[in-house]
């Protein structure tokens, strides 16, 4: 007999359901200035929650590996959210806090190099967004999930990106890293030990 | 639990606590943990020095004390001879993009650390010693470490010509005592964010009574529709007069007029009064009329822009052209008397 839909899909709910709250709570801060400095704490909070998302769709195969087969039903929701944050992200800075104004921007480009290492990072998260339908990994085949490895280096740039800005205090940075580093070293040690009776990666 | 405890268990249950030990520092917090480096420290005695010589003596006194504290290895880090060049080597970033010399308070003991703190207050006075504990408390809203803020002694204290600096992130002091005299430029007064998030502001007129001026003055004074990048003098040792914009004294009215002093007056406010009296005195002396305001930006508070005030003894500049008009980095500069180089 089959499982009531919610049963099946209660995963999906869930991170739509955190996804659409966190979306809407930056909306909220934004518009109605929620915060002393709303385009601060919505850049802040967005490039977080950006990380995050990034991270977690990172362990969704693992955690198939692990026997949590759930895990891949979210993982390309988890990836637009992630893509979704860090658009926001990127947005507030150069909409919002500097007007677009191309002096401003490649000011700090110039002297901060987080932010390139950031706007790298953006870019490689551009076609994983665009290509992420069942539509393109169709047409894609094979080469669809060559192109969806960038996942990783732009996991990699994130975590440098937050690590690299001014900050003295790096023990959230270095959490990052570490989460994202023990993730891709699972996915590193399944290539060259696979499973047994899989397939390697 | 399960019955067996399987690899595959235990690797469910690892990544499942990483996910969730990922999620902990997103939840969005609203208020963040105050500052700790000045409540820790004793509050240092008001200053009651009123002439340059007893301000002087206080200063010597503060700094021999501070060094009296310091191990060998503490006092091998603070103090320099006057005429090193680690003197004029200074800037207002974090140590991270500009590493800096001299001993931090993160490495002083609690009492060690009580007495730079009584140095600072001896020699910027109350309402200096404020502005500078607002300004380093704003760490904590960065993420940074609110003590990471630097002394470093040049020469001996008491004894011919001697100085000291205080300088951190957005904050950089610089005191020299020369034939007695007493010189407290340039300094270095910044602000990230302007507003932390208990809503409260480290430089509002430093703000506000600019772009009231500017409001007022309309596009005689907007030198620049698009905000400078930087402030122009940087961390230069020396500065010359940059080049005149804006709108003279001479031409604004009254209230325009005051809203001048008034900045003016803002910013010496990071001197013992007497000292910013005499500064004041020194700036009516050369002539209010030449002092110029000019703006480069849009007229809103929470935009970039920037603002220059020079007369012919002294500039200000204020940069706010960094995260959206929330970063402020403002210098104040005297062309004769910076570091106590020229006549004092």
């Amino acid at each position: 007999m089959t499982k009531p839909w919610l049963t099946r899909h209660w995963l999906r709910v869930v991170v739509h359901g955190v996804g659409m709250a966190l979306l809407a709570w930056l909306a909220v801060v934004y518009a109605f200035g929620l915060a002393p400095l709303p385009e601060r704490y919505v850049m802040l909070l967005s490039g977080t929650l950006g990380l995050i998302f990034l991270t977690a769709s990172l362990a969704c195969t693992p955690l198939r590996w692990a026997g949590f087969a759930r895990a891949g039903q979210v993982r390309r929701a988890l990836g637009l959210y992630a893509f979704a944050f860090i658009s926001i992200h990127l947005a507030v800075y150069a909409v919002a806090e500097n007007g677009l104004d191309a002096a401003l921007i490649l000011r700090d480009l110039d002297e901060r190099r987080a932010m390139l290492i950031g706007a790298a990072a953006f870019v490689l998260l551009i076609p994983l967004a665009v290509t992420s339908t069942a539509g393109w990994q169709r047409r894609l085949g094979r080469r669809w999930r060559t192109l969806h490895r960038l996942v990783y280096a732009a996991a990699v740039l994130s975590v440098w990106h937050y690590l690299w800005l001014d900050r003295d205090i790096l023990t959230t940075p270095i959490l990052y890293a570490l989460i994202v580093g023990a993730l891709l070293a699972v996915r590193f040690a399944r290539r060259v030990w696979p499973a047994r009776g899989g397939q390697a990666g | 639990m399960p019955r067996t405890l399987t690899r595959r268990t235990v690797l469910k249950l690892g990544l499942a606590s990483t996910a969730l030990a990922a999620c902990a520092p997103a939840l969005p917090a609203t208020r963040p943990a105050a500052a700790p480096a000045a409540a820790e420290v004793a509050a240092p005695v008001a200053v009651t020095a009123a002439t340059e010589v007893e301000l002087a003596q206080a200063m010597a006194g503060a700094a021999q004390a501070l060094l009296a504290a310091l191990d060998d290895p503490q006092r091998a880090k603070a103090a320099y001879a006057f005429d090193d060049a680690e003197r004029v080597r200074w800037h207002w970033t974090t140590p991270r993009n500009f590493p800096r010399n001299g001993l931090p308070l993160t490495e002083m003991s609690a009492e060690q650390k009580t007495l730079a703190h009584a140095l600072l207050a001896a020699s910027v006075a109350s309402a200096g010693y404020a502005k500078a504990v607002a300004i380093m408390a704003l760490q904590s809203d960065l993420g940074n470490d609110p003590e990471l803020y630097y002394v470093t002694l040049f020469g001996t204290p008491g004894e011919g010509a001697w100085g000291w600096r205080w300088e951190g992130h957005h904050l950089s002091r610089h005191f020299t005592v020369v034939d007695g005299q007493v010189v407290m430029t340039p300094f270095f007064l910044g602000a990230w964010p302007t507003v932390n998030g208990a809503g409260e502001r480290a430089m509002p007129r430093e703000e506000d009574a600019a772009l009231e001026l500017v409001t007022s003055l309309g596009a005689p004074a907007i030198f620049q529709e698009n905000t400078l990048t930087r402030h122009v003098t940087q961390n230069d040792a020396r500065v010359q007069p940059l080049d005149p914009v804006g709108v003279e004294f001479a031409a604004m009215t009254d209230a325009q007029q005051q809203l001048v002093v008034e900045i003016v007056e803002t910013y010496l406010a990071a001197m013992p009064p007497f000292m910013a009296a005499a500064q004041r005195a020194r700036i009516d002396a050369a002539g209010l009329d030449a002092i110029r305001f000019g703006w480069a930006g849009p007229l809103e508070l929470r935009r970039p822009t920037y603002y220059r005030l020079q007369g012919p003894t002294f500039l200000l500049e204020h940069d706010k052209s960094r995260n959206g008009g929330t970063h402020i980095h403002s210098v104040w500069r005297d062309f004769e008397r910076d570091f106590g180089m020229g006549g004092a």
